[in-house]
């Protein structure tokens, strides 16, 4: 991540953090995926999950998070860092020029997410809605492999 | 290159590692700690959020009529009848625990092993453990605690039994009754007091339970349990047996108020269920009210703010209910519409906080606000 992006990123992730309690009142607000999450899947890319930066931003993410949730910031980082780590699993996995597989690694990469945000609901005795999880997951996914469409295919060399 | 990445990616795990693992089995330090990290950007950020949720947060709301003090519900319920010789000394109850809680009152107040515990018309137990300005209550139910009992036989004549308690997963059994007779089943079982007793107690007749008989005589498993009926009440305040009152009555442990206000009404991740408010002070606090009601129990704090678990069915559930039709307090499940529910004890939140009726609105996350702890 360069300066130019960090310059970018940090006022669109100050702002998600601001927004994301609004996201969630407004009618189908609760299916959305989490916007803080999204931003890092989209800001670090699959091979620098293991550089410095990244988890330094996966720190400044989660906390940023803690701003609209009771979610404990343990739980955050862990499922930040877990959700990036998956994504990377799933992408050695899944070739990402198809559809189907970026779908199913944007749906993967958000579970660790939301299995930690169901271990703090369980610890606040909380109910974390199981309909509602399924939808973010899918809502991920679709995004992922929407946003992440492989540019197309070079033209066949012209042979003499 | 190569080392270095490993490196990295090791570090990264374990890093992930000990956050999952606080994530998973919470230590309250660690996670203060955690919370105190994040703390600056949530005061900076977080009434930002608020704001930017919606202008009811800063809606002036209607104050909703006063509920009895579940204090006041209870003195009127827990007064024992007047005994020759004995003086009733009321003692806040501290903690509960399913066969024993502790007590405010100890040795300054002239308490001693041994002295029989009642709530209204119920025998509870003894004091068991007397510290200076606390005591432990032990109920009939204690494992191998020996209660007399006095029965009703079926020729109607007074029979004597002994209750021997089974801990906190069986109802005591009931032994040693007086050959005459068998006893009445599905009958009040009395407190038979023992000889060092003041003698009024007996007169008085305080309940223990109600005899019930399980099993077959045939098949040879047949016996007889005392079916425990501890008052709800009882969870609040308990009065002692005394010979005189003393100078200095159980210390009441008085709630800490402050005011408050709102920040955010809904949570990210969990929606209506939480909601977070500003104490004008840092303190433990235990819950949030507003309009005379329970606007939220506290559960998590990070320095000033408080997230707060917002009153539901499960909060409801879990408390108590006073019915003012038939001026008993009652599990919430048996409650009626009218009934007025109020909290049970919670973390630092004092017991009894009103929540109000099953009828009324939902309370709105709005200003004055009030957090209160014990």
């Amino acid at each position: 991540m360069n300066s130019i992006r960090l310059a970018i990123l940090i006022p669109v992730a100050l702002f998600a953090a601001v927004a994301q309690p609004t996201l969630r009142s407004i009618p189908l607000g609760g299916c959305f995926p989490d916007l803080l999450f999204l931003l890092l899947l989209f800001a670090v890319p699959i091979p620098r999950v293991t550089e410095g930066r990244t988890l330094l931003f996966v720190f400044f993410l989660g906390s940023l998070r803690c701003v609209g949730t009771v979610v404990s910031p343990f739980a955050t980082w862990a499922g930040f860092g877990s959700g990036l780590l998956a994504r990377s699993f799933a992408a050695s996995l899944l070739r990402q020029d198809r559809f189907i597989s970026r779908f199913l690694t944007g749906c993967f990469s958000v579970l660790p997410v939301l299995f930690f945000d169901r271990i703090s609901a369980t610890h606040f005795g909380l109910v974390h809605e199981t309909p509602l999880a399924i939808w973010q997951i899918a809502a991920t996914g679709l995004l992922w492999s929407l946003a992440l469409a492989p540019p197309p295919l070079p033209g066949r060399a012209r042979t003499a | 290159m190569g080392a270095d990445r490993t490196r990295r990616v090791l570090g990264m795990l374990g890093l992930l590692s000990l956050c999952a693992l606080q994530a998973l089995w919470p230590h309250p330090s660690v996670e203060a700690w955690g919370r105190w990290l994040t703390q600056p950007l949530g005061m900076g950020l977080r009434p930002l959020a608020g704001w930017f949720l919606g202008p009811s947060v800063h809606a002036a709301g209607p104050t909703r009529a006063l509920l009895p003090s579940i204090a006041e519900l209870e003195r009127r319920l827990g007064s024992p009848p007047s005994v020759a010789g004995v003086a009733w000394l009321e003692a806040p109850v501290l903690s509960r625990a399913e066969v024993d809680f502790q007590i405010s009152g100890g040795l300054a107040q002239g308490f001693f092993p041994g002295l029989p515990v009642v709530f209204g018309g119920s025998y509870l137990g003894r004091l068991e453990t007397v510290e200076e300005d606390r005591s432990w209550v032990v109920l009939a139910s204690a494992a191998d605690r020996r209660t007399g009992l006095a029965l009703v036989g079926e020729d109607g004549g007074a029979l004597s039994a002994l209750a021997i308690g089974r801990g906190r997963h069986q109802s005591p059994v009931i032994a040693y009754i007086g050959p005459r007779t068998d006893p009445v089943p599905d009958a009040p079982a009395l407190w038979r007091p023992r000889q060092e007793d003041p003698p009024g107690l007996a007169r008085a007749g305080f309940e223990v339970g109600w005899l019930r008989e399980l099993g077959d005589l045939a098949r040879g498993d047949f016996h007889r349990i005392l079916d425990l009926r501890l008052p709800l009440g009882a969870g609040g305040r308990v009065w002692v047996a005394v010979g005189a009152v003393p100078a200095n009555l159980p210390r009441v442990s008085r709630a800490n108020r402050g005011p408050a206000r709102p920040v955010l009404r809904r949570d990210a991740v969990f929606g209506d269920a939480v909601a977070c408010a500003i104490a004008a002070s840092k303190y433990p606090w235990g819950a949030v009210l507003a309009q005379n009601r329970v606007a939220g129990l506290v559960i998590a704090q990070e320095g000033r703010q408080l997230w707060v678990l917002r009153p539901g069915p499960v909060l409801r559930a879990e408390g108590l209910a006073w019915d003012p039709d038939s001026q008993r307090l009652l599990d919430p499940a048996d409650a009626g519409e009218h009934a007025l529910h109020y909290t049970s004890r919670w973390e630092s939140a004092p017991r009894g906080l009103p929540l109000g009726t099953l009828a009324e609105a939902p309370v709105a996350w709005v200003e004055p606000m009030q957090v209160v702890a014990e």
